[in-house]
């Protein structure tokens, strides 16, 4: 298991409602992914796999799990994960395992999400 | 350099020629299959447990309660059906990464490449001198009827 201490760090300093769903949600992803890279990303606890999987964070009130490609997971029938106040918040460890195997399928496909295309600038008028 | 001269050297030109283009026919090779032996007995053998345990419940029709909607079966038709002319490595990714389909448990490469192995024994496909590897040989592999 390759792990980060920048993210020990995080969690160490998260609130204290925070930390065991954030030890949690990293326990789970280690089992379903013993490859998974750590990182932080965007100042968050981040996990990669062929590209980032899913990352975690806490706030004041509530912790985020989120899935980098959630819209496809949801398209494909999992329910997204809300806002966590404790571990019981939490999808069974089962079916978290099933979505962090089914974003890793996802990333080693290479399936990538399509990105809106962006609106021409209109010409700057003199 | 003559009439039989130049005969010769045509005749060795086109032999060398033949030659060449025959070998890299054979250094190219023809496509790896399921037919190849591509997996061993032990491999098949060892994998049985988790097989009972994870995956006859749902795809061994015998197994499944009678309540239960029984997943496609790893044997027979159906099976060629989804993955005649597919690789190996997508069966291998597909066991790996969607199996067992509760989350009940967490796959290996290693235990997905002899669950691999157990299928293609199951549907009587010869067995081989190797293993059968998650590597670029292993996946590539073509599964064929």
């Amino acid at each position: 298991m390759t792990t980060d201490p920048r993210i020990d760090t995080y969690i160490k300093k998260a609130p204290a409602y925070a930390q065991p769903i954030l030890t949690h949600i990293r326990q789970v992803v280690h089992d379903a992914c013993p490859d998974v890279q750590e990182t932080l990303k965007w100042r968050s606890p981040t996990f990669v796999h062929h590209g980032i999987l899913c990352g975690m964070a806490a706030f004041k009130h509530s912790a985020l799990l989120g899935f980098w490609k959630s819209k496809v997971l949801v398209d494909r029938g999992f329910a997204e994960v809300g806002r966590l106040t404790s571990v019981a918040d939490l999808p069974p460890d089962a079916e978290l395992r099933r979505m962090i195997k089914a974003a890793m399928l996802l990333n080693e496909q290479g399936i990538t999400l399509a990105r809106p295309k962006r609106a021409k600038k209109p010409p700057v008028q003199r | 350099m003559g009439v039989r001269g130049l005969v010769t050297a045509g005749l060795a030109l086109c032999i060398v020629w033949s030659g060449v283009w025959s070998g890299t026919l054979v250094s190219a090779g023809r496509q790896r299959t399921t037919k190849d032996g591509v997996y061993t007995k032990a491999q098949a053998d060892r994998v049985a447990a988790i097989y009972d345990k994870v995956c006859a419940n749902c795809h061994d029709p015998a197994k499944v309660p009678a309540d239960k909607k029984p997943a496609p079966p790893l044997t027979g038709d159906v099976f060629f059906d989804n993955w005649k002319d597919r690789t190996l490595g997508e069966l291998m990714t597909t066991i790996r990464l969607t199996m067992p389909n509760d989350g009940s448990m967490v796959l290996t490469v290693e235990d997905a490449s002899d669950l691999a192995a157990l299928i293609l024994q199951m549907n009587k496909f010869p067995e081989g001198k190797d293993a059968l590897k998650n590597d670029d040989v292993g996946k590539k592999t073509v599964i064929v009827k």
